[in-house]
């Protein structure tokens, strides 16, 4: 690391929005983004669940594609000087670490720096307080036996220090996602804790760009409103930071997509609760100071966001196995094809009912083309085709693979019109693993980083 | 009385927090916004998502960024990892919400008054 002697503006891309985003897209950034930071959100519920299902069977519980990730930008980011800063340790960190070495060795890449954190794996810690879980206001430990894992929301301190310590590659177990698009401004800029509304507008700019393509044309195009050219080649965004706060968001010329001030305000609205409390490890934010201006074609600036002095506890989440969703899946045809499906839908909800047991509250009937989203007020008579999608609830797999099998069973035993798919049309069969949250003290988690060098 | 759908008027973007959805909707035409916090309210807003949500539902306002943000409780089947619907992550309430109408003899500047509508 070049120590900074003249604080100027950073340029930070967001490689990934999610464990298994647009490689090509993270690599044009790499080679061609003039980036001083990579920074790749690897994690979702999604992810850390999957995590805990690979874990159960030896696999590794990191980010199932961190050696994608790296493969796709490493070689451009040593030319380029370029830091990498990704959230997919998961339950595995040291295993993430050492995919790292290897896939700097195997690149040819020598004495590059990979610091990975430890510590945010709270499941001892969780047994010893046992505190209250936010969504059921009972203990942890009334959630049972079948608690698979706990995982922490780290901080920016862990990437900050790792920085400080000269990392090429900061890789963390759950660092939240606005805050990995935080801590290369604290450490670039020497901003600190007290500096509260440089460190809001750190969060929401991250928060801006951390779902990736979602600010640059992703889920933005809606026909004779909103349109978004080239959307199979979606540049992903930069952030322009200076040291006072103030941030661009903007992506490469010549790629696909958009950003204007409607695509940053979506965002900024995405997944938040009170605007005026945004809690985030390091600080809370008020987005209702925020200003949001178009600047030129792709280029937008975010400034003005104001902070308060953060609440003292992180956030740790739960994962729980919740037994299983079984679903089964046909298309119906012609005249009355929605009478068709109610029929089979009938006959499913009896064999579940009859056969098994298995309670009204505990199943449900979509009919695709209809109301399934919403009663639209669309007449189900007038529909020429549409799909029975049956799901419920079960304890375990064995019992939920007969939901697909009854509803496999339809074209041969079920009404008239009925296509028969392929296995893959028809259902199949998913663990449920709910997440709970809980807080701890900051001073309860203790992260560690460790270091390795190619 | 003359009816306005939300899409003629506003963009929108929503998301999920366990079995609480986010609905955020923007104006494209910041001098909508009055007219959007005396006309779309939680109450309303909820009882569009009446089937799909059980509430309770509030509105915060972003006068900034001529937008404000619901937050429905109990809206998601439950949340997406045990959800039996289909869109347990509430992604696709956005433009159910757009499609909410608004009795009122006030009429909204619109879309077509916005800077995106004025290039189309």
């Amino acid at each position: 690391m070049n120590v900074q002697t003249t604080p100027r503006t950073l340029r930070l891309g967001a490689g990934s929005a999610h464990e298994g985003d647009d490689l090509d897209a993270a690599r044009l950034l790499a080679e061609k983004g003039n980036l001083d930071y990579i920074i790749f959100d690897c994690t979702s519920e999604k992810a850390i669940s999957q995590a805990l299902q690979r874990q159960r069977s030896g696999l590794p519980a990191h980010d199932a594609h961190l050696a994608a990730k790296l493969y796709a930008v490493l070689e451009a980011c040593t030319k380029n000087g370029t830091k990498v800063i990704m959230n997919g340790g998961g339950f595995d960190p040291q295993g993430a670490g050492e995919t790292a070495i290897e896939v700097c060795r195997e690149l040819g890449l020598k004495g590059v720096k990979v610091a990975y954190a430890t510590g945010g794996n709270v499941s001892d810690t969780l047994q010893r307080l046992d505190p209250v879980v936010l969504e059921t206001g009972r203990p942890v430990s009334a959630l049972g036996n079948e608690v698979l894992g706990a995982l922490a929301y780290g901080g920016s301190e862990s990437i900050v220090e790792a920085l400080a310590g000269g990392a090429d590659i900061v890789i963390t177990e759950r660092a939240g996602d606005s805050e990995q698009f935080l801590a290369p401004m604290m450490h670039e800029f020497g901003w600190t804790g007290a500096d509260h509304d440089k460190i809001a507008n750190g969060l929401c700019v991250g928060h801006i760009v951390e779902c990736g393509a979602q600010v640059s044309g992703g889920y933005f195009h809606d026909p004779g409103r909103k349109e978004v050219p080239d959307m199979h080649r979606l540049g992903f965004p930069i952030v322009e930071m200076d040291p006072d706060g103030t941030a661009v968001v903007t992506k490469l010329e010549g790629t696909g997509g958009v950003i204007n001030e409607a695509t940053c305000k979506e965002q900024l609205l995405y997944e938040i609760g009170d605007p005026k409390n945004y809690v985030h490890a390091p600080a809370i934010v008020d987005f209702t100071t925020t200003q949001i201006r178009g600047l030129g074609p792709d280029r937008v600036e975010v400034k003005a966001t104001t902070g308060r002095a953060r609440s003292g506890e992180a956030r740790v989440g739960i994962a729980v196995r919740e037994g299983f969703v079984g679903m089964g899946r046909i298309i119906y045809g012609g005249t009355g094809a929605y009478g068709k499906a109610q029929k089979a839908a009938e006959m499913v909800r009896l064999q579940l009912k009859e056969r098994m047991g298995v309670a009204d509250e505990d199943m449900r009937f979509d009919y695709i083309g209809v109301n399934a989203l919403f009663d639209w007020g669309t007449d189900p008579d007038s529909v020429m085709e549409l799909e029975l999608r049956c799901a419920a609830r079960f304890k375990t797999r064995k019992e939920a693979l007969r939901l697909v099998a009854f509803t496999s069973q339809l074209p041969c035993n079920g009404p008239a019109g009925g296509a028969w798919g392929r296995p893959i049309d028809q259902g199949g069969v998913e663990e449920i693993i709910t997440f709970y949250s809980t807080r701890l003290p900051h001073d309860e988690i203790n992260y560690e980083i460790h270091e390795l060098v190619s | 009385m003359p009816k306005y759908k939300l899409r003629d008027i506003c963009h929108a973007r929503s998301g999920d927090k366990g079995d609480t959805v986010n609905l955020g909707l923007a104006c494209y035409n910041a001098a909508d916004y009055d007219w959007v916090v005396r006309h779309v309210t939680a109450e309303r807003v909820l009882e569009h998502f009446s089937r799909l949500a059980r509430g309770p539902a509030v509105r915060y306002e972003l006068a900034n960024l001529a937008s404000v943000n619901f937050l429905i409780e109990h809206a998601l089947d439950g949340g997406v990892t045990k959800a039996l619907a289909i869109d347990g992550h509430g992604k696709g309430y956005s433009n159910i919400l757009l499609e909410m109408e608004i009795e009122t003899d006030e009429a909204p500047l619109g879309y077509a008054s916005s800077s995106e509508g004025a290039q189309a």
